[in-house]
């Protein structure tokens, strides 16, 4: 287990260094950055200039090693626009978005493995047909869209919660109940079609056999092989939980990372996205290898065998 | 005549699909005693396992349903018990050891967490130490090797033959009066089987377990079965002591499926293989269901389904030429 | 059909001829209905400059925000009201079918080729490659698109270009993935053994015996793609990283109509309205599909 969990560590760090490599080549990718920056009025010098102050002036290798050097130190330079270290800036804002991202998944989670549970013991009940039409409607409704309208009955038609920003409990509804249609429909349908493959297996019918009541027969030996099935898109789930993140902020104009990083784009901030770019990718490969751990963990032929 | 266990009369069990009614067990009848082991035979989906399941009220619902007949066990007619009545009567009083150890146990959970549930449920012990001494006596009864160190085994670090004497100890570990065991011996190499069955026999002697044995390998039936039924289509054709089935077989199944176990006493040019196939049990006909295929056919096996006649003790047959 | 009285399933799904009419009309218009909902879809985005009234981006001041026809203070003048900036939703409506679908179509070629190539290439030789192959897809798999769309966002500007590149970069790993692992099934194969034992090389083995295989789970997958990439799409455009101003995508139109959806809903909804129904379409597709061509791909 524990030479697993160094080889996947070691994974994680070559990935995480070709990504800034990505990163790194996908900011230049159209060529000089300098001239996105200036204006017309700009004079050839103003360009130069610009060049200097981003480092842009040194050779490519070189501009590698300061990007690398920088981000070790934890410098990731300064914002173009708001003129303040972006390091500042994202301090400011993650824990906006931690605030959120946790309730919702929370939510998300456990409604999810409720009604997919429920729904897979209940086959063709009027509950499992409600979990059907949720599954098919949270695919098919976009999520922005949704989160419009809901902003429009909730806060502009019966004027129950606040539209935007941060403040005490009714400011979370919403944002926290988008985010989480973000996420639930997904997971509802994992849970339940994992659950429904295995409640035919033959060990479900010993664990009958057994004796054993209903209810430890789905919640212990079931779920806990159910679970397995979804776990291994865990990281698929973190991707929608960041992109939902990123919609659900700027719908509520909530002053999380997803939300600076937008109006970074709007600005041509590139060092501040360039800078979140890397935080998240720093925080998915992180979050996969948990998972690889805990999948690990739980499913014991992996534990035991070489891997 | 030592007591009997279990008598099922009349039992019948259907399917009910978008296609319409499977009729898979129409109408069978059968005793069990004390300390016997009775074969039910026949080819694949004649309901044999139906049958078993249906012991158990562990058929797939909302398809599968017990449509008729009732199912005594010491005295109790268990169809009419309730959910939790019935649940306390599995594991307990009756007990099932499925075809395929593979994937009978549960990956996830060690051997000796599984083998101590039903004894934690049924026998209520939960001490940790009385549940460990507990479950190390029923892998004992199984003779497997090394007890204490397998309790913390998980399935996939056994060999087939090891993985399926730890579903006999989990069907063994709250003694039992009636153990149904589904082709448990189809799934292992040979020499293991020999081994398992001889097992079987001495718990056997040693509990008086009466055991329904499923299978569709007469050579199977010759070693273990005190006295075999054979089953086709749903229907019981004929039931005899096993040395009976094998030395004066009357109905015209029995005999061909007899003469199809190929013998090594015996040159032949042709293996001999009934023609035909199984009628599906949407559409059964009326009379006999054997009739498409019987070599003795007559005009009345089609058009009624014959009685069951007692030609001798402890044997009878369902069929048109012998009444 | 032999075996089977034991293990039953609880309700299968058995050939036409035993089912119910009631039944058989409902599974066949879950094939007809998507399937021309799609194609009339897919003939507004070919025949958009004939079929719409307006020039999409044709701005006009004095139309501004008015209602659709059948609400107060509308006409059939703009059957579907108009915006802001007065450009009449119902043309925005038919060009960005053209835009979303276009974008969709072009990011489903690319990353269907790219990644069903490295699929079953990672699945046909196994070994290293596939692991490495494989940790990359996890990787992209588990990367939101959202993030390479705005960092080219930045570097590139917001375009057309932007977008699919964008999605592409990433949008190869789902493919590359289940391909694999149906490759996987195949590798053991006879006929696979077969083409080795006559001394195929892993090339010829890989396009002539594995791909025609795959053919099937492909086209479901894309099938299912199809939805989930105007979404994203939509998303980007939404966010401004995606389909930049004044074209028209269904996702900037949502966008739009944002601050207005209390005065002027019209702007927001029939968006929305037009992606939900090109995306349930293109699911009902996609499992109709799989269930006549292989139910046991479930996991798709």
């Amino acid at each position: 287990m524990v030479r697993f969990i160094i080889i996947r560590l070691l994974q994680t760090l070559v990935a995480l260094v070709g990504i800034a490599v990505l990163i790194f080549t996908m900011v230049r990718v159209s060529g000089d950055p300098a001239l996105m920056l200036a204006t017309a009025t700009s004079t050839a010098e103003d360009i130069q200039q610009i060049r200097v102050n981003l480092g842009l002036d040194k050779s490519i290798p070189e501009q590698f090693w300061i990007f690398v050097t920088d981000v070790i130190r934890g410098d990731m330079g300064e914002s173009l626009f708001k003129k303040k270290p972006v390091t500042e800036m994202i301090g400011a804002a993650l824990p906006n978005t931690i605030r959120l991202a946790i309730p919702s998944f929370v939510v998300a989670m456990s409604g999810a493995l409720l009604l997919g549970v429920m729904s897979a013991t209940r086959r063709d009940s009027i509950l499992d047909n409600i979990v059907k039409f949720i599954a098919v409607m949270g695919q098919a409704l976009p999520g922005f869209w949704v989160a419009i309208v809901a902003v429009y009955f909730f806060s502009v038609m019966w004027k129950l919660l606040p539209t935007s920003g941060v403040g005490g409990i009714d400011h979370y509804v919403l944002p926290v109940c988008t985010l989480a249609f973000f996420l639930l429909p997904g997971m509802m349908r994992l849970v339940r079609s994992s659950m429904l493959d295995v409640l035919d297996s033959e060990y479900i019918k010993l664990a009958r056999i057994k004796g054993l009541p209903e209810r430890t027969v789905i919640w212990k030996h079931a779920l806990r092989n159910a679970l397995i099935g979804p776990l291994t898109v865990a990281g698929v789930l973190l991707a929608g939980l960041i992109t939902g993140a990123v919609i659900t902020e700027t719908v509520f104009s909530w002053p999380g990372i997803g939300w600076i990083m937008v109006e970074g784009v709007m600005a041509r901030d590139f060092p501040l996205v360039q800078a979140i770019t890397m935080l998240v990718a720093a925080i998915v490969l992180g979050v996969n290898l948990l998972v690889d751990i805990t999948y690990a963990y739980i499913d014991p032929q992996i534990r035991y065998q070489r891997m | 005549m030592s007591d009997v266990i279990l008598k099922v009369e009349n039992l019948q069990t259907s399917f009910f699909t978008r296609a319409g009614e499977f009729k898979a067990v129409g109408g069978v009848s059968f005793e069990i005693h004390e300390g016997e082991t009775f074969g039910l035979v026949g080819e694949s989906a004649c309901g044999k396992t139906v049958t078993g399941l249906s012991l158990l009220r562990l058929l797939p619902e909302p398809a599968g349903q017990i449509v008729g007949g009732k199912i005594i066990l010491d005295g109790i007619n268990i169809l009419e018990l309730h959910k939790e009545e019935m649940r306390n009567i599995r594991g307990k009083k009756i007990s099932m050891i499925l075809q395929d150890p593979m994937t009978s146990l549960n990956p996830v959970y060690t051997i000796g967490d599984q083998i101590a549930e039903p004894i934690r449920q049924h026998q209520g012990i939960q001490d940790r130490n009385e549940l460990v001494d507990e479950v190390i006596s029923a892998l004992r009864f199984l003779q497997i090797p090394a007890p204490e160190q397998r309790i913390h085994d998980y399935p996939f670090q056994m060999s087939g033959g090891m993985r399926q004497r730890v579903v006999g100890s989990i069907a063994m570990s709250c003694r039992p009066r009636l153990l149904i065991a589904d082709e448990p011996t189809t799934a292992l190499d040979a020499t293991i089987q020999a081994q398992y069955l001889a097992l079987f026999k001495s718990i056997q002697e040693q509990t008086d377990i009466g055991i329904l044995f499923i299978t569709h390998d007469f050579g199977v039936v010759a070693d273990m079965c005190h006295r075999v039924a054979v089953m086709y289509a749903g229907k019981i054709l004929e039931t005899a002591s096993t040395s009976t089935i094998f030395k004066a077989p009357l109905h015209p199944y029995t005999v061909a499926l007899i003469n199809s176990v190929p013998r090594l006493d015996q040159k032949v040019d042709r293996l001999y293989s009934i023609e035909g196939q199984p009628p599906s049990l949407l559409n059964l006909p009326p009379g006999c269901r054997f009739a498409p295929r019987c070599p003795d056919v007559m005009d009345i096996c089609h058009e009624q389904q014959p009685k069951e006649v007692q030609v001798d003790d402890g044997h009878s047959v369902s069929c048109w030429k012998v009444s | 059909m032999q075996d089977t009285v034991a293990t039953i399933e609880i309700a299968p799904k058995p050939a036409a001829h035993g089912m119910t009419r009631r039944a058989r009309i409902v599974r066949s218009s879950t094939f007809f209905i998507p399937v021309i909902i799609l194609t009339l879809i897919v003939l507004v985005a070919i025949f958009a400059p004939l079929l719409a009234p307006y020039n999409p981006v044709k701005i006009s001041l004095t139309d501004r925000l008015m209602p659709p026809f059948f609400a107060e203070g509308g006409s059939t003048e703009h059957f579907l009201g108009t915006d802001k900036l007065g450009r009449d939703v119902l043309s925005r409506l038919i060009f960005g079918a053209r835009i979303s679908l276009s974008v969709s179509l072009l990011v489903i070629l690319i990353t269907s080729a790219i990644g069903t190539m490295l699929g079953i290439i990672g699945g046909y030789l196994g070994g290293r490659t596939e692991a490495f192959l494989m940790r990359i897809t996890d990787i992209c798999l588990s990367f939101p698109a959202i993030l390479v769309a705005m960092l080219l966002a930045v570097s590139m500007g917001p375009s057309f270009t932007t977008v699919v590149l964008a999605v592409s970069v990433l949008g190869w790993a789902p493919y590359a993935r289940l391909i694999r692992g149906e490759t996987l099934k195949l590798r053991d194969a006879d006929f696979v053994a077969q083409a080795r034992i006559i001394g195929s090389s892993p090339v010829r083995i890989m396009l002539r015996h594995i791909f025609p295989n795959i053919v099937n789970p492909l086209t479901i997958i894309m099938t299912l793609q199809v939805g989930l990439l105007i979404i994203v799409e939509a998303s980007l455009s939404f966010l401004g990283v995606g389909i930049p101003p004044p074209e028209p995508s269904w996702g900037n139109m949502v966008n739009d109509g944002r601050n207005l959806i209390d005065t002027a809903w019209w702007i927001s909804t029939f968006p929305g309205i037009a992606i939900a129904l090109v995306v349930l379409s293109g699911n009902f597709l996609g499992d109709w599909l799989r269930d006549k061509l292989d139910p046991k791909l479930r996991q798709l």
